[in-house]
């Protein structure tokens, strides 16, 4: 045997060796796979469950904290009852319904069509994008207080705009029949840029192929918005309304820092009245069952929009298996 | 049923279980001054609403092992 053919007869055992006997691992692949998710439960726990568990509790409970008994016996559902014939959370449910539907149209149809022009654009698409999305990154108090004093009636900007219109001064917070549709033109300005972003990012990931067939085919502009671009955009769109339309429910820095409810309780919306019924006039119980509902709507809204837009791609992945 | 199908029938018979306890919370609490029924009733609708779909689910079940042990059957020659 040559030197060669020893050298190589070795090797081939050692590897041989290596194959049969593996390294033995020092943890489990379960164990490993659960420290990499324990961080996250922990703070899911800390943060989500035990909260939530805790205002569970407190819903079942007489919790007034101006009064000596504090946190006290169980009282059944009584609190859920007076929540449920309280007029005011109607009212405040009404006018959560009402910013919730008006922002998100607005910002989703306008979004889309400015995500539609931003695409098309050819020159300074990156800074009109990082333009674009600077509302975003303020922080919606300090940005609201800034607005404030631009809808302010006697030295803010939005007077001297609709003056040299040829419009009469406006009391754009004060006045009940506009204090509403101020706070939805302040959502539609910060918000309004997450829709453009996310369906932005969801047209550039789109396949060219589709679309030059179509050019190809003759295929007019609105044929094929109407058959390829909507249909593929559907479960970015889908996303984004469920993510704007939930963040609209939970509607409070805008108000807080804008109107605190105001004029009266014009744009008293259910996260204000929460914030009031628990932190102003310390009734947790209340404020406890209030949420607790308040969260309920949520997860059902969640749960019927994701399950349809689920279903809707299982079918289509399941068409185009077959 | 799959252990997932098993779960969201069960998630979504909490929540028309809640549904219902806070229709009846709402409306009927006052003329039937009991909670208990409500209560009763609230679960009940859970419960039937659960149990339709696990009976579903197995007929499914039952009609695609049907279609199946059909198909085995068919001789080779008429495939």
């Amino acid at each position: 045997m040559s030197t060669n053919s020893a050298v190589y007869q070795a090797d081939s055992d050692l590897k041989q060796t290596a194959r049969a006997a593996p390294k033995k691992q020092l943890i489990s692949d379960t164990v490993y796979s659960v420290l990499l998710i324990a961080p996250a439960l922990v703070l899911i726990l800390f943060f989500a469950l035990i909260p939530l568990g805790y205002a569970i509790n407190v819903s079942f409970r007489f919790a007034d904290l101006t009064s000596p008994r504090g946190v006290d016996n169980y009282v059944g559902l009584e609190n859920y009852h007076f929540v449920l014939n309280d007029d005011f959370f109607w009212e405040a449910a009404q006018r959560t319904l009402f910013f919730a539907v008006i922002a998100v149209a607005v910002e989703m149809i306008a979004g889309v069509a400015i995500a539609f022009l931003l695409h098309e654009m050819r020159w300074f698409k990156g800074i009109t994008r990082s333009l674009i999305i600077l509302p975003l990154a303020a922080s919606p108090v300090a940005v609201g207080l800034i607005w404030r004093n631009m809808y302010h009636p006697d030295f803010g900007v939005y007077n001297y705009l609709v003056s040299l219109l040829g419009i009469s001064e406006q009391n754009w917070l004060g006045d009940p029949d506009l204090a509403m549709y101020s706070v939805i033109i302040f959502d539609v300005w910060q918000w309004t840029p997450f829709v453009i972003l996310i369906t932005l990012a969801g047209l550039q990931a789109l396949p060219k192929e589709p679309f030059e067939a179509a050019q190809l085919d003759g295929a007019s502009t609105w044929r094929v918005l109407r058959t390829l671009t909507f249909p593929m955009l559907t479960p970015v769109l889908t996303l984004v309304f469920v993510l704007r339309t939930i963040d609209a429910i939970r509607l409070y820095d805008a108000v807080f820092s804008l109107t605190s409810g105001g004029p009266g309780t014009t744009t008293e919306v259910l996260t204000y009245y929460l914030y009031r019924t628990g932190l102003r006039f310390f009734r947790m119980d209340r404020a406890s069952a209030m949420a607790l509902l308040f969260l309920y709507v949520t997860v059902v809204f969640t749960g019927l929009v994701m399950r349809r837009f689920m279903r809707n791609i299982a079918a289509r992945t399941r068409q185009m298996a077959s | 049923m799959s252990l997932s199908q098993a779960w969201d029938r069960m998630f979504w018979s909490v929540m028309i279980t809640i549904f219902v306890g806070l229709l009846w919370m709402k409306f009927l609490q006052e003329t039937a001054a009991c909670e208990s029924i409500g209560l009763v009733v609230a679960i009940s609708v859970g419960i039937a609403f659960f149990s339709s779909g696990w009976y579903q689910a197995n007929r499914q079940k039952k009609r695609d092992s049907q279609t199946a042990s059909d198909a085995a059957q068919i001789p080779e020659d008429l495939l």
